[in-house]
């Protein structure tokens, strides 16, 4: 448009060199200090709307691994009551076998002694029931009690299901149900009480309490393999959730953060660019025709 | 042809020559004056006829030479443009600047912003549902909903007080512009009598020019040039300063962001209250961002304040507690700024999903997914965020590149008008040298005169 040069629109034109050097710098040395390259919104919307998704996602996966951490603890103190239960039980079985045999069968002393030890075993197997994790018991559903069975051995819990989610749409049942105690007239505390009764009263009627026995000790292992399923479910899904998590958290870093060796070679050539422009600046504006007239 | 005309002559010579030298100074004092013209003195050579004629005889021996006056150097289409550039670079400025001020009330993407603190909330409920009988985890949900509450009401907050910042701000540039406008309107009336007498009003013209694009960058105002030497103004149409008249603006329209929608901020004429209809730079981004942008984003964030509350609270009155009693509502008040927690009761959180289940905690599970729905709340506060984000940049670049446009054509004015040092050297050392020639012919005509004097006759 025209060559000539004024001093103001030199001066105009090296501070706005200057200045977009200055500014580019400043941003760079922001994302230093920062470590970030998305600090607001403005800086990468669409990183930034991906971030914020990554962010929620990333509590989500959390919160699912919290759940499952609480779940496996009490599975595993389920778990461990019914093995104990089912070894109480296996004990059981042999003093019934016992107690419906020679000699014990013709002696109501022996019976007696049987009949003793059963009781204890069943009071035993009942303190078992009662297993507690975290103040609530395991088998009594969500009840608000501290037992799930009181001393007669009648459930005293409710039908609840305690669910622990693990992933969007996966809700996975953490409690074991009484029923692992068996039901009704097969129901565990009852057989042991008729047993105990009927060795010291009726021994021709133990053959039945033992076939009802066997029921209980068959319900209290298929719980114990249902625990199993899914106590393995639930470190299944604990494991995937801590690896996307992991896999969440470097997306959300790749987004976020700087790349440092990037960054700081970038830094150093703008500051590099920013001295230069100054050197140059400095040499420019100085001479003038003041200074070769004599 | 006089005797002394050779004197006359060099008179004239050494009087254009000083008169060149002042104006050089003149120059050189005002190399660094905002909006000052360089201004070059206009001469022509004395000598032949003027008007040729019939009998007219053309004396070959008057000579000298004429100052005709003083030329500011100045491309009106550069200037015109000027105005337009700084019009919209004030415009796009002011924008971006608002803009970012209000992407400041969001405090995204981080571990404290409004996102975060909504992901704690969630996971407040999904440790209520897994332990629905620990009253620890339903404090922490019910101190985790407040923090959520209270960043929505920070922000409604801010967005109020932001409204009311920029409002005074744009109170200021009202005042501004009356100012300029009557300073405008005083400097055309002493322009056109300066004129008119046959004054020199360069500088008095280089004043006005300032003004002029002082009001174009805090208006947008549009220009319009006089015969008479008198710079016209208008708004979108409408005269500001006609002449040696200007009209004051007033501003109306509601003082806080609440009243905003009945009562939309105005900028009128004061004399006859009609609305400026398009005001540009400063004020247009001001009344932009006062009418639309603010308003807008305030009821965007209630919309996820709204959003937060109906839904957490339809959920939370489907469950029971751990009295088996239903949930009465979680969160009060629909908009930002009055969204609270209306439970105080650690046990009124609807955990429950039966009635009869005291400890169980599906109703919580619901309300923990709450924050997993498609479309739900962190979906529409991200979209917010993704909006403001993409509008600021937009406005950031918009006003980068404009930059750039409006530094190149003040370049090309500042080449034209600007002062160059070495130019006005170089002039310097023309017009001394010229001024010692001129004064070399008066000694040179006067001891021609001496001889011609005092040795002839004897």
């Amino acid at each position: 448009m025209t060559f000539r040069v004024s001093e103001q629109s030199m001066s105009a034109r090296v501070l706005t060199g200057l200045q977009r050097n200055q500014t580019r710098l400043e941003q760079l040395r922001e994302q230093m200090a920062s470590g970030k390259q998305i600090s607001k919104p403005s800086d990468w919307p669409t990183g930034a709307a991906q971030a914020l998704r990554l962010r929620g996602d990333l509590s989500a996966k959390d919160r699912y691994m919290r759940s499952a951490t609480d779940g496996v603890s009490r599975l595993e103190t389920a778990e461990g009551a019914l093995n104990t239960a089912s070894s109480m039980l296996n004990r059981a079985r042999d003093l019934v076998l016992q107690g419906m045999s020679s000699p014990a069968l013709e002696n109501p002393i022996a019976r007696e002694a049987i009949a003793g030890e059963l009781a204890g075993l069943r009071d035993g197997l009942l303190s078992v029931a009662n297993t507690t994790f975290l103040g609530r018991p395991v088998f009594g559903g969500t009840t608000a009690g501290s037992t799930a069975f009181d001393t007669t051995g009648s459930y005293v819990g409710d039908s609840g299901e305690v669910l622990r989610r693990i992933a969007d749409n996966v809700q996975v049942r953490v409690d074991v149900p009484a029923s692992a105690f068996g039901t009704g007239a097969n129901q565990l505390f009852g057989v042991l009480d008729s047993i105990v009764a009927n060795l010291r009263g009726n021994p021709s009627a133990v053959g039945s309490d033992l076939d009802r026995l066997d029921l209980g000790i068959e319900s209290v292992n298929s719980a114990l393999t249902a625990v199993g399923t899914r106590y393995s479910q639930l470190t299944a899904a604990s494991d995937a959730a801590g690896a996307q998590s992991v896999r969440l958290g470097s997306e959300l870093s790749e987004l976020e953060d700087i790349d440092l060796v990037k960054s700081i070679i970038d830094l150093q050539s703008q500051s590099v660019g920013y001295e230069a422009a100054l050197g140059a600046t400095a040499k420019v504006t100085t001479p003038s025709l003041l200074d070769f007239l004599r | 042809m006089s005797t002394f005309s050779g004197l006359n002559t060099a008179l004239s010579a050494l009087k254009a020559q000083r008169r060149g030298l002042e104006l050089t100074g003149q120059n050189i004092a005002n190399a660094n004056t905002e909006g000052y013209s360089r201004q070059r003195l206009e001469t022509t050579a004395v000598g032949g006829t003027a008007v040729p004629a019939l009998w007219a005889t053309p004396n070959p021996y008057d000579g000298g030479v004429n100052v005709l006056g003083t030329v500011r150097m100045r491309d009106v289409y550069l200037e015109t443009r000027a105005h337009t550039e700084h019009a919209r670079q004030a415009l796009l400025n002011s924008r971006t600047d608002a803009l970012l001020d209000i992407e400041s009330t969001f405090d995204e993407p981080s571990d404290s912003g409004l996102q975060a603190r909504l992901g704690q909330l969630w996971g407040g409920f999904t440790d209520v549902a897994d332990s629905p009988g620990d009253s620890a985890a339903r404090n922490q949900l019910l101190v985790r909903a407040q923090i959520v509450a209270t960043s929505l009401n920070t922000m409604a907050t801010g967005f109020a007080t932001r409204f009311e910042a920029q409002r005074h701000g744009l109170t200021d540039t009202i005042t501004d512009i009356n100012t300029a406008a009557t300073k405008l309107a005083d400097l055309n009336d002493k322009v056109v009598k300066a004129q008119a007498a046959g004054l020199e009003a360069n500088e008095l013209i280089d004043q006005r020019d300032v003004l002029v694009l002082r009001l174009t960058e805090l208006a947008g105002a549009t220009t319009s040039r006089n015969p008479n030497g008198s710079v016209d103004l208008q708004l979108g149409g409408a005269a500001l300063v006609t002449g040696s008249t200007a009209r004051a603006l007033t501003l109306t329209g509601s003082a806080t962001l609440a009243g905003q929608a009945g009562d939309p901020v105005t900028v009128r004429f004061a004399d006859d209250g009609t609305a400026v209809p398009g005001a540009g730079g400063k004020t247009g981004a001001a009344v932009e961002a006062l009418n639309v942008t603010l308003p807008g984003y305030a009821a965007a964030m209630d919309n996820v304040a709204a959003m937060l509350a109906n839904s957490i609270n339809a959920v939370q009155q489907g469950g029971y507690t751990t009295t088996g009693t239903a949930g009465v509502p979680f969160f009060s008040g629909t908009t930002a700024a009055t969204i609270k927690v209306a439970i105080t009761n650690p046990d009124d959180i609807a955990a429950s999903s039966d009635p009869t289940l005291a400890l169980d905690g599906g109703n919580a599970d619901k309300l923990a997914e709450l924050g997993r729905a498609a479309g739900g709340v962190t979906d529409t506060y991200a979209a917010v965020v993704a909006r403001i984000g993409i509008e600021t940049n937009t406005a950031t670049q918009l006003s980068e590149t404009q930059n750039v446009i409006t530094a190149q054509v003040d370049f090309a004015r500042l080449s034209v008008a600007g002062v160059n040092i070495d130019e006005e050297l170089t002039s310097m050392l023309a017009y001394q040298r010229s001024y010692q020639a001129a004064s070399r012919v008066m000694t040179a005509v006067d001891e021609l005169l001496d001889t011609l004097i005092n040795r002839m006759v004897r």
